[in-house]
């Protein structure tokens, strides 16, 4: 199969398409693999969920090398990622773990990530989706207009701004405030 | 716009690196000369990568909607047929 190496758009149709062929073609090779190591449906589920998020990461990337065989590439990742979360006694390698690594990596004083995102989803939301929707789904800004309720192009602008402000006074309070989260 | 929009404007240029190079000596300097821009710029790019975070939360949960709509949709018996085959 040619490989591919970026989603032409990363919208949330273009990922759907993309993960529903990919969970088509692949996992039933992984869910055969968990099996003859004496995994459940479910260890291969959650295998392949992770598995799946890493691989996007890797499509999305900027400059990516390409695999010539996707397939073979998201089993590989799979493999991996079980063989390090059940050879190691059921330790757990999520999402949090991994980002929580990221973020350390800049060298300062880390606050836990995943807690600061749940309480800055609690306090400011609107403000997550507007910016989500401007840098990851890339909207245009009159589409973000009409979805969030804004009169004009350059009141969006102005707004994400604005955004931008509020939650990063919010990351600066919390990161005072809750300094028992700093890894 | 106001001023702290407007420093917020140049420090996500700054940080995305598309400041030109007059643009960005400029604002390097004012750097090493305010600590509350400095402070500030490093708790912007904090926010992004929580951004991504947000992000990545959102995919992950893309993929659980995909996984149960092939595991629980009769138009995928065939699959769900072959995966549980595996595991008797």
């Amino acid at each position: 199969m040619q490989a591919v190496c970026t989603l032409t758009r990363d919208d949330t149709r273009s990922r759907q398409l993309l993960f529903e062929e990919m969970y088509l073609r692949v996992f039933p090779k992984v869910a055969a693999f968990v099996s003859r190591r004496q995994g459940t449906l479910e260890d291969a589920q959650d295998v392949f969920k992770d598995a799946l998020l890493a691989f996007y990461e890797k499509r999305v990337q900027p400059g990516l090398e390409c695999h010539t065989s996707e397939d073979a590439y998201l089993m590989g990742i799979a493999r991996h990622l079980w063989l390090r979360k059940y050879s190691s006694g059921g330790r757990s390698i999520s999402l949090e773990t991994i980002e929580g690594k990221e973020f350390s990596a800049d060298g300062e004083p880390t606050v836990h990530a995943g807690r600061i995102l749940e309480m800055l989803e609690q306090t400011g939301r609107k403000c997550l989706d507007l910016l989500h929707a401007f840098y990851y789904d890339q909207l245009p800004l009159q589409q973000i207009s009409k979805i969030f309720g804004y009169g004009s192009e350059h009141s969006v602008s102005v707004q994400k701004y604005k955004c931008l402000e509020k939650l990063r006074d919010s990351v600066k309070e919390k990161s005072i405030t809750h300094a028992h989260f700093i890894d | 716009m106001r001023t702290s929009l407007t420093e917020i404007r140049d420090t996500e240029l700054y940080l995305h690196g598309k400041l030109d190079a007059g643009d960005k000596l400029v604002f390097e300097a004012r750097l090493l000369t305010d600590p509350e821009l400095k402070s500030n710029m490093q708790f912007q790019q904090k926010l992004y990568k929580l951004l991504r975070s947000f992000h990545l939360k959102r995919v992950r949960q893309e993929i659980a909607v995909v996984q149960d709509g092939l595991f629980d949709n009769p138009e995928h018996s065939a699959f769900q047929q072959k995966i549980h085959s595996l595991f008797k």
